[in-house]
């Protein structure tokens, strides 16, 4: 394959926006990628920073950061950095037609299936939720047969959060969409695409309608990356909506991926699909090319630096068949494992507690370059992005997409 | 249904249940009555044990292979879908449809031996379409029915003067090049000759199989599988490469054998099976292109069949063609196509098939490239379907741009 200046390993998050920041500084960029990442898992929100320290959220994300230890990767990458990526991709959604919102300076508020609110950093204009704090009436929607969404057990939460002496109201929609499979908010996002899906849902929505309410309802505003159908509605019918998390297969997640596809499209960034990265080829301290297992046969693919993206334990990036021995394999870069049978884990799942799991991962220097076994840089031109990192609990944190987006930016800008 | 404990690319207690295959399926979007990748293959796959335990809606997979492009822990879940299908249908009768679909290499024999065999062939799919016999049986009625080449490739390919060569290569024509698009075969036997390499067609090869293995005649499949196998080994031991200008082919060939009949050598002799233009961008690489291209002051939209995105080499043909000067070709990057080999041809199947191809379309009408070129044979007969635009197979360009 012909060589080209930076190879992205992975298409996840951290891949797609690595890739975005490094053909923006006019690279040649080839991804390379097993499966699609995992967007439809991924809520579609930039979490920056919400919880760094106990189950308080802290008051913005810049509040946040500042208090983590030094072995963070933000704390490694530095708030300059961490305040520029923020801007590249709100630029990004910007230009897509997209546009998402919000600063190191204060928190995002969305609610979510649950009825509770997190906070986020960087968020699309549809499930931008302060209005929830300020509005008088909340109406809650969820649609038959869709599981997981009960408008009477989210009102409930909501009311310890937003207040009592809110007016909530509660109301279920149909799609009559039918069909043999379990109803997702993926199959009512495209029911809502058509016409006809979006005047019966109209039909439906006004008919429930109390004034000047706000309306929280699952993500089915489209699959694509665009606000037409959520403007469409407020114009339409004169009244708030805030989309709120819900459960996979997630559209704002497919929508952030969605958006990324088409702003590499339109920057000529080449994507090979299907191919499973094996290992790598080095001169010295430099890597000159890697190997992908394809249909048939392996393959060489050669470029002047390469950006690791490929995931935590959970996308393969990283592995561990024997305990306390985590391996890389594309690089074989040496992960260290800090901690012991006893503690490695958290065995009350949903106990607030952060996991020790969650912060193995691979330790690098300030330009994100792995770190080898003599304490210097495992390979000069080989940096990395995204869950692979070591150093932070996205989940108990809340820093979701956040660490993937900062890193992200960072391993391209040190090319 | 030995090979789904065996293959570990088949395994399905590798699926998290990511959802990633659900949301990336075309035909999940296009209908509510298909229950998913995720649900039929890796779900239902676990349950093989139970045996007449069968989820109705397998019916609708059209094996696009989308699922395994999406797929994160790298799981064949179209190759599970074949599986169960095919033992499905051990047990039950097969339409007459299906088998007429999955058949159509034996038709074409016995029509090439009889003194206009394939005017009547073409003849008789006229009529039936006309009459509205064929969507009787389950054949889309407003669809054009693929046309007969009155001369085969092979009959073509018989009569041709090659000039001999040291350098060698084997050629897999495939069904819809030997019997529809004999001209496909010819112009990559012309850009072999360019290349210094002579062609080698082998009459030993039978249909890779892909038809039959859609329709669930996995037994049949596996017949042919074993036939092509050996030949194949004899041509791996030759140390001729054989290559295929047929995406589906080449893929039942290179990867589907392994997965569905799961032989050791076969994965050997996948190694010595390349994709046309996969094995003309080795030669540039090598610097044993002619790459002395007249210039082409046309402009195409590239199509990618989905059957060669799950291939893992890239799009070959899109970086050969920006070779050509003065040529301009986009990359259409518009999904599926819809049509997945026999899948779009049924009755019960039309609507969807044209659904899913919609964004092509669009995205084909509303550019401004005066034609398509995609690898794939069935694709070019949808897109010829669904747009006002006219298909080419893009070595019938690059054989243009050698003349």
């Amino acid at each position: 394959m012909s060589k080209t200046d930076v190879i992205v390993i992975g298409s996840g998050f951290a891949g797609l926006m690595a890739a975005a920041v490094s053909v923006q500084r006019g690279k040649k960029v080839k991804i390379l990628t097993n499966g699609s990442g995992s967007f439809p898992l991924n809520s579609g929100l930039i979490d920056i920073m919400g919880y760094p320290d106990s189950r308080r959220a802290c008051s913005s994300p810049k509040a946040g950061i500042d208090i983590l230890p030094d072995t963070h990767p933000y704390k490694k990458i530095g708030s300059e950095a961490i305040a520029a990526a923020m801007d590249f991709f709100i630029k990004l959604t910007q230009e897509e037609g997209y546009p998402y919102q919000g600063s190191l300076a204060e928190q995002q508020w969305v609610p979510t299936a649950l009825g509770t609110m997190k906070p986020s950093g960087l968020v699309p204009k549809s499930m931008q939720g302060q209005c929830c704090f300020s509005e008088k009436e909340i109406l809650v929607a969820g649609f038959k047969e869709l599981k997981d969404y009960y408008p009477e057990v989210i009102i409930e939460n909501l009311k310890t959060v937003l207040g009592t002496e809110k007016n909530y109201t509660a109301c279920v929609l149909e799609t009559e969409l039918g069909g043999g499979r379990d109803l997702t908010t993926v199959d009512i996002a495209r029911w809502l695409e058509t016409e006809a899906g979006f005047d019966n849902f109209c039909r439906q929505i006004r008919s429930n309608l109390p004034k000047d309410s706000v309306v929280i309802l699952p993500p089915v505003f489209g699959t694509k990356p665009s606000c037409d159908i959520f403007e469409r509605l407020q114009r339409e019918l004169s009244c708030r909506f805030v989309e709120s998390t819900g459960l996979p297969p997630s559209p704002t997640g497919l929508r952030l991926q969605k958006m990324l596809h088409a702003y590499l499209r339109r920057h000529q960034v080449e994507i090979i699909e299907n191919v499973k990265v094996m290992g790598s080829l080095t001169e010295g301290r430099r890597c000159t090319g890697v190997f992908v297992r394809n249909a048939a046969r392996e393959q060489l693919h050669e470029a002047d630096d390469f950006i690791l993206a490929t995931g935590g334990f959970y996308g393969g990036g990283l592995q561990m068949q024997v305990f306390g021995e985590v391996k890389e394999t594309i690089f074989s870069v040496p992960v260290k494992f800090a901690a012991t049978e006893e503690t490695w884990a958290n065995e009350e799942l949903i106990s607030g507690s952060p996991q020790l799991f969650a912060k193995i991962g691979i330790d690098t220097d300030a330009r994100l370059r792995p770190i080898g076994t003599d304490g210097k840089c495992h390979l000069e031109n080989v940096f990395t992005a995204g869950r692979n990192l070591s150093g932070y609990d996205f989940c108990y944190e809340q820093s979701g997409n956040g660490v993937a987006l900062v890193s992200a930016y960072q391993a391209a800008m040190s090319i | 249904m030995g090979m789904l404990e065996e293959n570990p690319k088949a395994k399905s207690d590798a699926c998290l249940a990511c959802t990633a295959c659900i949301t990336t399926c075309p035909i999940t979007a296009a209908t509510q009555e298909f229950r998913g990748p995720k649900l039929i293959g890796p779900a239902q796959g676990r349950l093989h044990f139970a045996e007449d335990d069968v989820e109705p809606s397998i019916d609708y997979c059209s094996n696009c292979k989308n699922c395994d492009i999406s797929c994160p822990s790298g799981i064949s879940v179209s190759t599970l879908n074949m599986l169960q299908r095919g033992a499905y249908y051990r047990k039950h009768r097969h339409p007459l449809r299906d088998n007429m679909l999955a058949h159509s290499e034996r038709m074409m024999k016995l029509a090439r031996k009889m003194p206009l065999g394939v005017f009547f062939a073409n003849l008789g799919m006229e009529i039936g379409s006309k009459s509205g016999m064929l969507k009787a049986i389950g054949i889309a009625g407003k669809r054009t029915m693929p046309k007969f080449a009155s001369q085969s490739f092979l009959q073509r390919f018989r009569k041709l003067k090659q000039t001999a060569y040291p350098d060698k290569v084997v050629f897999f024509p495939g069904c819809y090049i030997n019997d529809n698009a004999p001209q496909v075969g010819m112009a990559f036997v012309e850009v072999m000759q360019r290349n210094h390499y002579e062609v080698i067609v082998d009459e030993k090869f039978v249909c890779c199989g892909s038809p039959l293995v859609v329709t669930g005649y996995l037994d049949e499949a596996e017949e042919n599988a074993r036939k092509n196998t050996e030949r194949l080994r004899f041509w791996r031991e030759q140390k001729y490469p054989v290559i295929t200008c047929c995406t589906s082919c080449s893929l039942m060939l290179k990867q589907e054998y392994e997965e569905l009949f799961g032989q050791e050598e076969m994965h050997k002799n996948g190694e010595n099976i390349f994709d046309s233009f996969e094995f003309l961008w080795s030669l540039k690489e090598k610097g044993r292109l002619d790459t002395k291209l007249k210039p082409l002051a046309k402009s195409y939209i590239y199509h990618a069949p989905c059957h060669l995105r799950v291939q893992g080499i890239g799009l070959p043909a899109l970086e050969l063609m920006a070779l050509i000067p003065k040529l301009s070709v986009e990359n259409a990057d518009a999904g599926c196509c819809g049509i997945s080999g026999n899948y779009g041809l049924k009755e019960d199947k039309y609507e969807i098939s044209m659904k899913v191809g919609e964004d092509l379309f669009k995205r084909i009408e509303g550019s401004s490239s005066e034609a398509v070129l995609s690898d794939c044979g069935t694709c070019r007969m949808q897109i010829e379907h669904g747009t006002t635009k006219k298909a080419f197979h893009p070595m019938e360009l690059l054989a243009a741009a050698y003349r």
